[in-house]
């Protein structure tokens, strides 16, 4: 049995948001290759796996090597970008935060020494200063609260601790936090009701997003969209994409291969309008039927309503075959604003990355996503949004890549 | 929901039914000693003891009663027995390898016991004995077989402090890695393997299944006599799924004994350890070994504390640990008869303990707790039978059966985060590392069976079989929805084998086959949530052939080579193949872990001018290990992750010892050097994590990390008897350790700045102790880690700091 707290704990200790990040991204598009940061996932044959920051000179050619070179880190970590700051978070036993720079000389540098009080399950970008902790316990025999902690990024600590009653949100079932954003006073929390001890999900005929007034904390409200299916997938934080506009775009897939244990609606994106705490009535876009039945599992948003999007190919009967196994994707780049959906030309169909952390990078012209190919090795792949085609580029010379950022 | 810490005496489960039923072994033991007594009155007894010339006793030597078929063999004192003597006058032979076999008178009274003045053997001149040209100890005879064995003469170590754990601990080639102080979690190394790829008996039997609160890491080095480390091949005797090796500790032989001792120690340690045994004339035998163990464990450590209010860390300080109190009490008694016809020995026996543990740690430093907490009571019932010639001349018969339960319960409630000040803040999850108030119940049974059989004069066969089952029920009271409560597990293993020995002056051989057959069961829910949702069993049987060989050549008087080999390998647990019943997917096609197990050894033993004696030991050791049963990458978002056979490591090693003793010094020491490698091309991976399931492996030809891979001990004594015209003797003795730095993380990876390193360690121990009136009141003094060293283990747990103990011991033996 404890095995399985042990999983959870680990895999609800640090998992971040993407998505938020991106939008910071932007102002990098200028940056120079080797700029590059690349956060290589090393597992020995022991099981073990360490992580090196390596800044490798391009990612479109050569190879990417931890060899002698990048900042060691031991336990399992997630990493996100605030301003010019990679955070990295994780650790042995407690969940640790530290950032990383570039310093004076051009090298990357470790700094600070921050530990969250619990397992971390979500990290909330609100700014460039300030992000937002929230710790929700693993099942209701844990704890009956959800707490935030703000964070003070620039010295990386702990500002404030407000909890609130985690109740409306368990009212089906445990919540499961998939997705979050920041926009305007408002935080946004996408949730699953799955049961703590199965997994199994036996809601799956709504989605369900709780609304915060940000920075008090309190529920002004708790969406139920029996439109769509839940709002993003187990543990993988992809409910919720921000636009330029502060709009959000919530994705549903109810995809088995992502951990659903029954799929009981089509995928589909549906809207929150900025300022707004409930779904945009008039917007739902019926992704199942312009991409042939696919069912996301992976997005990076692109700018202009364009985002880069891996999609399940099995069938929904082949999905139940292979549930929790991230399986058989393709890469599309799918259109928010006109609703369209294209496949991506150039990328072979690959295995996910399990969904926890997806860890592409955009920047501001290009996409890049590790994907390892048939034989074994992984490269880097380049995605050019606007004309849906990619081109290999780096080989990584690691078990797997946990992050890719320009600093 | 229950109270956070249980008194562990209240809670020892030491049943009416069981003190029932000794009562009842006792009362057939006691007919039997009157029936024996009276059939016995047209004989008599002859009682004595043979010593050398220093006047310590020799063990395992021979007496013959000259014209007949008695005769007996010394005990570890020296003492020896034999009755059913015709009365009258008699002849008879001692002989003992290394000494000058001596012939004897003596007339023995009917009906009464008749002793003989203590008998002195002299050392044997070089030229006659062909092979063992020196007197050897016990301990050295062991290490002389064709194994690879590195033997722990505890008879050293019964004056001393420290726990078995730690006696074992000093010997080269094996690292005991502990995560603290006294009853801290440890697992033993040996060429690279460690936890369940290392296996433990007692006496021969496996200690799996026996519980945390009887093990090495509680036990006094007095209730044992020696113990033996099998580097990667094990004698048949030893009959276990070891992968990498075995450790056996041997109990005492002493026929009449009483060995008593108590020990104080810095951070509230005091140990106490009562071991005796009472053998009588009629062949009644008690046997009893009663220790009991506590620490406060509040050693200084060098840590960063975290300010609670702001998460941020502060620089490293010494703060003391304050929430890892340890106790433990412990019994292991025997009661039965030895010397009959119909039997050697037959023994009935008890073994109960209960310990009680706070844990302070996580797996590294930066997890404190302070609510964590674990007991665990063990109560086993034993039975041993032995009888040489039974049935036919050569042909003995050894069974070893235990029957008992373990009972373990975990408990982490806490909603709080702790800091190494002891400070605490609310947090709004329960369980400070994760949720859990466990019970965990575990029926355990066992019999090994020994049946050998002396072929020619050259040639013996053995046979043994080990059956264990074990059955295991788990149930978090924290979580009473979960399903897997009270599901129980069983497993059930059978090891087979037959060993062939040929052996003649200057070389043996032994040859064996092992058979390794599991059958495991479980409850697994399928189809929940559904109409069809249902519980089935499920059982998987697994078979596997092992085999191997050892052989030792004498090269010459006191040069002796050694080769041995076994194919061994490890069977999957029950929770291996099965997973957890529940989330964790079982994988039936699990493969045993295996290795293919070398050892090259060369050995010598001289003496020179009678004072001078040095010993030397070079073994180079060769691993190749595949099938690892881990765990699945389970980085993913796939919390199904089943257990696989993942990675493949080589090892090469080389290890050295030297002993020299000249008068009342000896000085020694040891070197390890093991090169494990990760040998794996490809990495496996479950499903999900990364596109294809076999990718190349980063690490491939790397060293391993986190395993010490250079180390070296060294030791120096002297031993003055007889100061100052009294009967007392001063010993003082010097241990040092040396691990070299190593990493935490593969070598070759990362910028060396930024490396996390277990730094070189090195640490002294010093002991003084007096011996009054032949050795029967002892007193130590000892410091450990003198230099106050900083002391790591396991990704960087510290152990204490210099420490200090006293021990008092009264020992009589007859």
């Amino acid at each position: 049995m404890k095995s399985k707290y042990l999983m959870l704990a680990f895999s609800m200790s640090a998992t971040l948001l993407c998505t938020t990040s991106c939008d910071d991204n932007d102002n990098n598009s200028t940056s120079k290759a080797n700029d590059y940061v690349v956060c290589l996932g090393v597992t020995g044959s022991d099981n073990v796996t360490t992580y090196y920051i390596v800044s490798p000179e391009s990612l479109t050619e050569g190879s990417i090597s931890a060899q002698g070179t990048g900042i060691e880190q031991n336990g399992y970590h997630d990493y996100t970008q605030g301003g010019s700051t990679i955070y990295c978070i994780g650790g042995m036993g407690v969940t640790e935060c530290t950032g990383i720079i570039r310093n004076d000389d051009n090298e990357l540098e470790e700094f600070g020494n921050f530990v969250f009080t619990d397992k971390l399950s979500e990290l909330i970008k609100i700014d460039n200063s300030s992000a937002l902790g929230v710790e929700i316990p693993n099942s209701a025999k844990d704890g009956s609260e959800i707490s935030f902690y703000a964070i003070d990024e620039k010295s990386l600590s702990k500002t404030s601790t407000t909890t609130s009653s985690i109740a409306p949100l368990s009212y089906l079932d445990w919540p499961s936090i998939s997705g979050s954003a920041y926009n305007d006073g408002y935080v946004y929390i996408s949730y699953i009701p799955m049961n703590s001890d199965t997994y199994a999900t036996q809601y799956t005929d709504s989605g369900y997003v709780a609304v915060y007034k940000y920075p008090d904390m309190t529920l002004v409200n708790l969406i139920k969209d029996g439109r769509t299916g839940n709002i993003g997938t187990w543990n993988a934080y992809n409910g919720i994409t921000k636009d330029e506009n502060g709009d959000l775009y919530l994705l549903s897939s109810s995809s088995i291969v992502n951990g659903f244990s029954q799929m009981t609606k089509p995928a589909s994106f549906t809207r929150i309008k900025s300022g707004q705490t409930d779904v945009d009535a008039d917007y739902f876009f019926d992704f199942a039927s312009v991409s042939n039945g696919m069912r996301p599992a992976h997005i990076i948003y692109c700018g202009n309503g364009l985002a880069y999007v891996e999609v399940c190919t099995l069938s929904d009967t082949e999905q139940e075959a292979n549930r929790w196994s991230d399986t058989a994707l393709k890469g599309m780049i799918v259109d928010l604003y006109n609703q369209t959906a294209t496949d991506v030309d150039g990328i072979p169909v690959h295995n996910g990355n399990g969904g926890r952390r997806f860890p592409a990078f955009y920047d501001g012209s290009f996409v890049y996503l590790t994907i390892t190919n048939s034989d074994g090795s992984n490269y880097i792949y380049k995605i050019d949004p606007t004309t849906a085609t990619a081109t290999q580029g780096a080989k990584v010379e690691a078990t797997f890549v946990a992050g890719i950022f320009s600093l | 929901m229950h109270a956070q810490t249980i008194d562990i005496f209240m809670t020892f489960p030491f049943t009416k039914s069981i003190l029932h039923k000794l009562w009842n072994i006792l009362l057939i033991i006691a007919l039997e000693i009157g029936a024996t007594a009276t059939a016995m009155a047209q004989h008599g007894t002859l009682d004595g003891r043979v010593v050398d010339i220093n006047g310590n006793g020799i063990y395992a030597a021979t007496i013959i009663v000259e014209g007949s078929t008695l005769g007996s063999v010394t005990d570890f004192d020296g003492n020896f027995s034999i009755s059913n003597i015709n009365s009258g006058n008699i002849a008879i032979t001692i002989h003992s390898i290394g000494y000058e076999t001596k012939k004897l008178t003596a007339t023995i009274a009917k009906g009464n016991k008749t002793s003989i003045d203590t008998i002195t053997l002299n050392e044997a001149s070089q030229e006659i004995d062909e092979v063992a040209v020196v007197g050897k100890s016990m301990a050295r005879q062991q290490q002389e077989i064709a194994f690879a064995v590195s033997v722990v003469d505890l008879s050293k170590s019964y004056s001393s402090a420290a726990t078995l754990k730690k006696a074992i601990g000093n010997n080269s080639s094996v690292r005991v890695r502990e995560d603290g102080g006294l009853g801290s979690t440890y697992s033993f190394s040996i060429n690279g393997f460690s936890g369940n790829q290392v296996k433990f008996f007692l006496d021969g039997i496996p200690m799996d299944n026996f519980g945390s609160s009887f093990n090495i890491g509680n036990l006094p080095p007095n209730i044992a006599e020696r113990v033996d480390i099998y580097k990667g091949v094990l004698p048949v005797e030893l009959c276990s799924d070891a992968l990498g090796g075995a450790v056996n500790i041997v109990s005492r032989r002493n026929a009449n004994y009483l060995d008593a001792s108590y020990s104080i120690g810095s951070f509230g340690t005091h140990k106490a350890n009562l071991s005796g045994a009472l053998t009588t004339q009629s062949g009644f035998t008690l046997r009893l070994n009663v220790f009991g163990n506590r620490s406060d464990n509040d050693y200084k450590v060098y840590v960063q504390v975290v300010d609670l209010a702001t998460g941020n860390k502060s620089s490293e300080k010494w703060v003391r640990r304050f929430a890892d109190e340890y106790k433990s009490v412990g019994t292991w008694a025997e009661l039965g008869i030895v010397n009959k016809p119909w039997a050697d020995m037959l023994l009935a026996g008890i073994i109960a303990s209960a310990n009680d543990k706070q844990i302070q740690t996580g797996a590294t430093m930066d997890a404190v707790y302070g609510g964590v907490n674990t007991t665990s009571s063990t109560i086993i019932s034993t039975l041993r039978y032995k009888k040489d010639d039974i049935g036919a001349e050569g042909l003995s018969l050894s069974l070893f059966g235990t029957w008992g339960k373990v009972s373990t319960y975990y408990v982490d409630t806490l909603a709080r985060r702790y800091n190494w000040e002891g400070e605490w803040i609310e947090k709004t999850s329960r369980g400070e590392f994760s949720l859990a108030d466990t019970h965990i119940d575990s029926h355990e049974g066992q019999l090994t069976t020994t049946l050998s059989y002396i072929i020619t004069e050259h040639q013996s066969l053995t046979i043994n079989n080990s059956l264990s089952t074990n059955r295991r029920t788990s149930c978090n009271e924290a979580n009473a929805d979960d399903p897997m409560n009270n599901i129980p597990q069983r497993l059930t293993k059978n090891i087979s084998a037959v060993g062939y020995k040929i052996s003649f002056d200057r070389w043996n051989a032994n040859l064996f086959l092992k058979n390794y057959h599991l059958h495991s069961s479980t409850q697994k829910q399928f189809d929940i949530y559904t109409d069809n949702a249902r519980w089935e069993r499920m059982s998987d049987d697994k078979n596997n052939l092992g085999y191997g060989l050892a052989t030792t050549w004498f090269v010459t008087k006191k040069l002796q080579a050694k080769v041995s080999y076994e194919n061994a390998c490890r069977m999957p647990e029950a929770n291996e193949l099965f997973g957890d019943g529940l989330i964790q997917e079982s994988n039936t096609d699990l493969r045993p872990e295996k290795s293919h197990n070398l050892n090259v050894g060369i050995g010598y033993c001289g003496v020179l001018a009678n004072v001078h004696r040095l010993t030397l030991d070079a073994n180079y050791i060769f691993r190749n290990a595949e099938d690892f049963i881990r765990k699945g990458v389970s980085l993913s978002n796939n919390p199904t992750t089943s257990y696989d056979n993942l990675g493949k490591v080589q090892t090469q090693g080389v290890e050295l010892g030297a002993m020299y003793t000249y008068k009342i010094v000896h000085v020694g020491g040891g070197f390890t050097f093991q090169d494990i490698i990760d040998n794996a091309r490809t990495v496996k991976t479950e499903g999900s994590y990364v596109g294809a399931s076999e990718i190349t492996n980063i690490t491939y030809k790397q060293r391993l990390p986190n395993i010490p891979y250079l180390f070296a001990n060294g030791e120096a004594g002297v031993k003055m008897d007889n100061i100052g015209g009294h009967n007392i003797t001063i010993t003082a003795d010097y241990n040092f350790n040396y691990v070299h730095e190593y990493y935490l993380s593969f070598p070759g990876l990362g910028s060396v700045s930024s490396k996390k390193v277990i730094p070189m360690q090195i640490s002294h121990d010093i002991a003084i102790g007096a011996s009054i009136a032949n050795g029967r009141y002892n007193i130590v003094a000892e410091c450990n880690n003198v230099a106050n060293a900083k002391l790591y283990d396991n990704y960087k747990l510290q152990k204490p700091g210099r420490n200090f103990s006293i021990k008092l011991r009264y020992y009589i033996s007859k």
